[in-house]
């Protein structure tokens, strides 16, 4: 009986890992994004995309992750002119 | 009516002291506001290097005088930013055309502004100078001199505070020139931000900036 509720656990938590492995993310640095008041531009303009789930900022390492909704891509180009449209610059992600 | 009028603007007082320009296509609306001069502004950011904006000082040197006042259209601009892996440093201008009847009448008035500022998560230093010049004369120069510290290091989520220090000398047409020196709150959040300051001379001020 152990065993069954063991194995019935485990595949219980692997399908809720598999789901939220379905949103991707994309981590990014941002030169130049020393305040969260000059920062609202990026959360703002990602936050719109339709293939932005959410979006959050550390400013400690300047870094910006993107929750992608599931199926969805987003391009180096448009993440970077985001940025920039923002006024600040894109540092390539690790 | 004119008290109201003046007291009513002071406290929607909009201000160029610290974002001309804000990311594309946003709102800005800025204010600062002291007992002698009231600037609001409200710009349009159609890149982040370039806004448009509306500008209206009410300007009453001592209390015994009548409030003069001066509007004006703007160009803003972020001549250069430098985003650094630490640090963001900006150098903007602004550039308007106008009316103003500081000098005593109504006449046409240029609005030319430039500004420095440096800024990392702990330390902020700002050096502007604003000048009103009517075809004769020179309606008001003014020259601010900032330097901040936050007390702590907040993140992105969290509300923010500094303590600033500003110097400020006005020469407004036809009064005597002045300089003071002000210790400013800052708190921010969000998109909000607000100022409340206390002069050595003993004047209260308070500054607000939102951008949406």
């Amino acid at each position: 009986m152990k065993k069954i509720i063991t194995i019935l656990t485990l595949v219980f938590l692997s399908n809720t890992t598999l789901a939220k492995d379905n949103s991707s993310k994309i981590l990014f640095k941002v030169n130049g994004m020393v305040c969260s008041f000059c920062a609202q531009g990026i959360t703002k303009k990602f936050n719109k995309m339709d293939e932005v789930k959410s979006t959050k900022v550390n400013l400690d390492k300047m870094e910006v992750t993107l929750i992608l909704n599931r199926g969805k891509k987003l391009g180096k180009e448009k993440i970077k002119s985001t940025v920039e449209e923002a006024g600040f610059k894109y540092v390539e992600g690790k | 009516m004119k008290k109201i009028f003046f007291f009513l603007t002071s406290f929607i007082a909009l201000d160029v002291q610290a974002h001309p320009v804000s990311f594309q296509d946003s709102m800005g609306i800025m204010g600062y506001h002291n007992p002698k001069m009231s600037h609001l502004q409200l710009n349009y950011s159609w890149k982040y290097w370039l806004a448009t904006g509306l500008h209206h000082f009410s300007i009453r040197p001592r209390s015994q005088d009548k409030v003069k006042n001066a509007n004006f259209f703007s160009t803003n601009l972020v001549l250069k930013r430098w985003n650094g892996s630490n640090y963001q440093a900006n150098l903007y201008t602004i550039l308007g055309a106008g009316r103003s009847d500081i000098s005593g009448s109504t006449q046409d008035a240029g609005l030319g502004v430039f500004q420095f500022d440096i800024e990392d998560r702990k330390y902020y230093f700002l050096t502007k100078y604003a000048h009103i010049q009517n075809p004769d004369d020179a309606e008001l120069k003014q020259t601010t001199v900032r330097i901040g510290l936050a007390p702590y290091v907040g993140g992105f989520d969290d509300i923010h505070s500094w303590f600033i220090l500003e110097w400020q000398k006005n020469n407004i047409i036809n009064s005597k020139v002045d300089e003071d020196v002000t210790s400013y709150l800052r708190f921010f959040y969000e998109n909000v931000l607000f100022e409340i300051g206390y002069s050595f001379d003993g004047n209260a001020k308070f500054n607000y900036i939102t951008h949406f």
